[in-house]
């Protein structure tokens, strides 16, 4: 649960950085994948959330953009 | 509940776990859109449990500097009525017939994208939220059955209206959008008018 106190987080320029980085890095390895790779299992136990390494990226942004409708 | 829940054609009920399309397992995964449109769909559900029939076509407002601020955002009645206009428009682009789908077309004009949400004072302006929200739920459960009957071919086909196409170059790009990312998008708002009205998490 999100508490006011900017001293409970990193500052909000640093986030930003580290979510642009983590986002680049997710793109280049799913952009480096073929059709086969894709449609494998994830590595890790998903609990039933995705259904494979696609899945993982639809989901990716299915989770985006309810935060984003948060923002606009 | 005042919207009706119908069985999804593809996942579990609840549309929180996943099933498998045993017609087509190649190509872009038809089943996964649809699982992730229907878990959408549930997620709606739950986000317009306990909105007041009386505030869903009104705005937040607060007090700034002694004056009322109202907060210009989407209210939920717009917001659901908004996405009662895609799921016959989605039908259509992938050959289907979306006419049973298909919201009033006096909607088309007060709720398409781009229309100014109204803070409707007087409640004379839209529609109710429980007449949007059963339009919505029930062309999103026909285009979701009418999609289920696809083959994953059809999704490499570029969308049929051109103004789709400018923004999406195959019907799976569109389908994964207008399904799932659009609607996500406006329950993310949906939710945040929803602490705006001191109501819960509603997850």
């Amino acid at each position: 649960m999100p508490v006011e106190d900017d001293s409970a987080y990193p500052a909000f320029e640093d986030i930003q950085l580290s979510f642009e980085r983590s986002l680049d890095e997710v793109m280049a390895v799913a952009k480096s994948m073929n059709d086969e790779g894709l449609a494998r299992e994830t590595d890790q136990d998903a609990h039933g959330f995705v259904k494979d390494k696609l899945d993982t990226l639809a989901k990716l942004a299915w989770h985006e953009s309810w935060h984003e409708g948060q923002l606009a | 509940m005042w919207f009706p829940t119908v069985p999804s054609q593809r996942g579990s009920p609840d549309g929180l776990h996943l099933s498998t399309h045993s017609g087509n397992t190649m190509g872009i995964h038809l089943d996964s859109i649809l699982a992730g449109a229907q878990r959408t769909r549930g997620l709606t559900e739950k986000l317009l449990a306990g909105i007041s029939s009386s505030e869903a076509a009104r705005k937040p407002r607060f007090e700034k500097n002694g004056a009322a601020l109202v907060v210009d955002t989407n209210h939920p009645t717009f917001i659901m009525g908004h996405l009662s206009l895609y799921p016959s428009r989605v039908m259509m682009n992938f050959g289907l017939d979306g006419a049973a789908a298909a919201a009033p077309e006096a909607w088309t004009e007060l709720l398409k994208a781009g229309a100014p949400c109204v803070d409707d004072v007087l409640g004379t302006l839209y529609p109710s939220l429980a007449v949007v929200s059963e339009q919505y739920f029930r062309a999103t459960d026909l285009c979701l059955a009418g999609l289920a009957k696809i083959d994953d071919a059809k999704l490499s086909e570029p969308p049929v209206d051109e103004r789709m196409r400018t923004n999406f170059p195959t019907l799976g790009y569109a389908a994964v959008f207008m399904l799932n990312n659009h609607v996500m998008l406006h329950m993310g708002q949906l939710s945040a008018w929803r602490r705006c009205y001191g109501l819960p998490s509603a997850l």
